[in-house]
């Protein structure tokens, strides 16, 4: 996760988990899934996840909060992923390119410092330029700061470099393609 | 462009923008009583699960040592 996040959990020590704790990952369990399948669909996979995440808890080798974050994001995912071979949910990304989306966080930019609205649109603009895996990666290193260890689990590569390397390879092509674009 | 992409100044920047849209994605669904309920109801079924699994584990083992008991005092 970011490096603003603790990188030990003084509250759960020896990695036992609880309700609290749970409650605490849900609003970045939500918002994982609802900036990839959108809210209508995400509902039902949120709640999946969360049965998920209380079922597993004894069994989760997490000691710190960044490695429980990491490890209920992998059900998050799981659950994407069953939702997307189940066919209810068809596409992935496609709510933030809702204009309705630039609306929300053009509303809520109040406060920021300068130019971070404008880094956001260009993101966004990234995101919704990448096919499949790029935008979902894209969006996981970005917005979900998950670590490139994490990433290479989801994704089933081999190891942190390779999905390090597919992330450079993903923004380099995007970059290239908007570049393109922006000459023609 | 090179590796050090991710080390870059704009993917800095990137990565600043992004944490704004998670955190604008998180504040227009925050966690939901319906949530807080399902977790609930969630850890308290695993527990009795899980101690419904303990106490069969316990049942199982005492059984299992009644039954070796009575073997060895068998071929005694």
């Amino acid at each position: 996760m970011s490096a603003n996040e603790p990188e030990e959990d003084p509250s759960s020590p020896g990695g036992t988990w609880g309700e609290a704790d749970i409650i605490e990952v849900t609003p970045r369990i939500n918002s994982f899934v609802y900036s990839k399948i959108g809210a209508d669909h995400g509902e039902d996979v949120v709640q999946e996840t969360l049965l998920a995440v209380c079922k597993g808890l004894s069994r989760t080798k997490a000691k710190t909060k960044r490695q429980f974050l990491g490890w209920v994001l992998g059900i998050a995912s799981n659950k994407i992923n069953d939702a997307l071979r189940r066919k209810y949910v068809h596409s992935l990304v496609e709510p933030l390119e809702e204009g309705s989306f630039l609306t929300l966080l053009e509303a809520s930019q109040s406060g920021l410092p300068p130019g971070v609205f404008e880094d956001a649109k260009w993101l966004l603009n990234l995101i919704g330029q990448s096919r499949y895996p790029c935008n979902t990666l894209l969006i996981d290193h970005f917005l979900h700061s998950l670590e490139h260890d994490e990433i290479a689990e989801i994704y089933g590569l081999s190891s942190p470099d390779a999905a390090r390397m597919k992330i450079v390879r993903c923004l380099e092509a995007v970059r290239k393609m908007l570049k393109r674009k922006e000459n023609l | 462009m090179t590796d050090d992409i991710l080390n870059s100044e704009e993917a800095r920047k990137l990565r600043i923008a992004g944490a704004f849209i998670r955190h604008v994605i998180e504040k227009k669904h925050p966690v939901t009583e319906k949530q807080r309920a399902l977790i609930k109801d969630a850890l308290t079924q695993a527990k009795a699960e899980s101690q419904a699994a303990g106490e069969e584990n316990q049942e199982a083992k005492t059984l299992d040592s009644q039954e070796q008991r009575k073997s060895r005092q068998q071929s005694r």
